[in-house]
């Protein structure tokens, strides 16, 4: 691989990386935190006319805790970070928009059903939300004759962006809101890490070029020896973005520090592959970024009898 | 409850040293594969097997009356999980690639039958573009009363972000989601440009002329067993369409 044409290319998206960023403390959070946060989450649910809670029956189940809510609707809280997820009742293909609709109609009947749920009441002290992608869910058929029915919209989503002092916290989009087509709310997660702005140190941001360096390297480290090389135009795309990594909603995180993410396409021969890689963007590490993560289970090897069940649990 | 099974894939250290791809490791296969390994056997549900890297074969997946052996692990569990590199071919095929060869590099759709013996009913594949939404139908063959499969119609991407996607698909399949729900929203983190796709046969009452009644569709019905309502088994014989509803961003 070309890791000057990959450098170039990550460069060419430009994070808008800021000289200095600060690094906030995150607000550590117990189970009685993370039920807190349910309550007030249900309890604006309720506000907003999207589902009830006076029936509410609450399940612990290990690092989660689940409501079941009146007409097969559920709320769930992880403990670890909580963040809220609402599903309703709704089957799959109930409700389905009537026909195909511009993606302008949709942002704004979401960007409607946002502001009924006044979700800028999550983002805390110097947050902000922006929106950042509209998803839609649809589905077709066809018979043995390779007739084709008429694409049917399911739902729409939209992803919204959480920053915080203006930098945006990357991964998992902060709020999913997903309509159906007659304006139920089929659906809304909130992964809004919880802030009280402490902020812990500034530090200065590296270079946009020396973070590409880094991932291109990464890269090169996941791409392994092969037998032949892999030509520059394998790179489909690459683009980079400067923000705080929220680092999942099973893992407590101490702090929201500066790191640069890059994703990555890549299509050679049969194969096509699609990374996310991440590198601090200051030279003091404050988070752990793995390469890699964890490892198989340890089951025994398979060998050579194919039939006995070694890998059973 | 339910039989699982999961094979997944992380070093290619040997198709890359054959010739065969150039593909690259993949980084967080295991926290995807064990997250979902986790969420069901936490639920009570059985992991049948767990083949990983140069234990997982591509005759798991081949038919036995092709030279596979399928009836002892794909299809003689409810639903399995596969990770690994994927792709589709024109023709609409799905393609997936291991690091041995026992007996090939690669698996080619057109060589599955799955749910012959009433066991396998869904297959989940965290692969990228395994499904061809021009040629979806090139999938039909794989539905010998296999319900539903689970996949990609472009990029699935790996990395620190899609580490829990495995996990968000069991805790969805567990809390009561509809197979088809459980992938699209437990892959999905509304961030990375991730493409799932479910497929599905259906019967003529369900085809209806071609104004399709959904709501008959495995798509709407299936839940994981012990968490909802499961439908019919299709003998290929019953089947009239093939249904499929995909995610796009």
């Amino acid at each position: 691989m070309n890791q000057q044409f990959l450098i170039d290319t990550l460069m060419q998206s430009g994070s808008q990386a800021p000289v200095r960023a600060d690094i906030v403390a995150l607000t550590p959070l117990t189970r009685d935190d993370a039920r807190a946060g349910m309550n007030r989450f249900l309890t604006a649910l309720h506000e907003a006319d999207i589902c009830r809670h006076d029936r509410a029956n609450l399940a612990d189940r290990g690092e989660r805790s689940v409501v079941h809510l009146p007409d097969g609707a559920r709320a769930v809280v992880l403990h670890a970070t909580r963040p809220l997820q609402y599903v309703s009742g709704l089957a799959p293909f109930q409700a389905p928009y009537e026909r195909l609709e511009e993606s302008a109609v949709l942002v704004r009947q979401l960007e409607q059903a946002a502001q009924r749920l006044d979700l800028n009441a999550w983002v805390g002290e110097r947050g902000s939300l922006a929106f950042e992608r509209l998803w839609q869910t649809k589905a077709r058929g066809s018979d043995r004759e390779q007739k084709l029915s008429n694409p049917l919209l399911l739902r729409a989503t939209c992803a919204w962006r959480h920053a915080v002092g203006g930098i945006p916290v990357l991964g998992a989009a902060s709020v999913a809101l997903h309509l159906a087509g007659d304006g139920t709310v089929d659906a809304l997660s909130l992964q809004i890490r919880q802030s009280d702005v402490e902020v812990l140190d500034t530090a200065p941001v590296i270079a946009e070029e020396l973070a590409a360096r880094q991932l291109a390297e990464r890269l090169a480290s996941v791409l392994g020896k092969s037998k032949d090389r892999l030509p520059g135009d394998a790179i489909q795309s690459a683009t980079l973005r400067f923000g705080y990594l929220d680092l999942g909603k099973r893992k407590a995180q101490r702090v929201l520090a500066p790191t640069y993410v890059a994703q990555i396409e890549l299509q050679h021969r049969l194969e096509r592959q699609a990374y996310v890689l991440a590198v601090a963007a200051t030279e003091r590490p404050y988070l752990e970024l793995p390469l890699f993560g964890v490892e198989a289970p340890a089951v025994r090897s398979r060998g050579l009898h194919p039939e006995c069940r070694d890998g059973a649990s | 409850m339910a039989r699982f099974g999961v094979e997944a894939i992380r070093y290619f250290n040997h198709a890359r040293a054959a010739g065969v791809s150039t593909a690259g490791d993949l980084t967080y296969t295991f926290n995807r594969s064990n997250g979902f390994d986790s969420a069901l056997r936490s639920a009570g549900h059985t992991r049948a097997f767990y083949w990983s890297n140069t234990d997982a074969w591509e005759t798991d997946i081949r038919d036995d009356d092709r030279g596979g052996m399928d009836s002892n692990w794909v299809d003689d569990v409810d639903l399995f999980w596969i990770e690994t590199h994927g792709g589709s071919e024109a023709d609409g095929r799905a393609r997936m690639l291991y690091d041995i060869a026992h007996s090939e590099w690669r698996t080619y759709s057109d060589r599955w039958q799955l749910g012959e013996d009433w066991n396998s009913e869904w297959v989940m594949a965290y692969s990228c573009d395994t499904v061809n939404l021009n040629a979806v139908t090139g999938l039909w063959n794989i539905f010998a009363r296999l319900h539903i499969y689970c996949g990609a119609w472009g990029n699935m991407y790996d990395g620190i972000t899609t580490d829990e996607c495995g996990e968000d698909v069991g805790d969805n399949l567990t809390d009561g989601d509809t197979i088809s729900s459980a992938w699209h929203d437990g892959v999905s983190d509304w961030w990375v440009d991730n493409h799932p796709v479910t497929v599905c046969v259906g019967d003529s009452a369900t085809w209806n002329g071609g104004n399709i009644r959904w709501d008959l569709s495995a798509l709407n019905r299936d839940h994981l067993w012990g968490h909802g309502s499961v439908g019919p088994d299709l003998a290929p014989a019953q089947q009239a369409c093939l249904l499929w509803k995909w995610t796009e961003g």
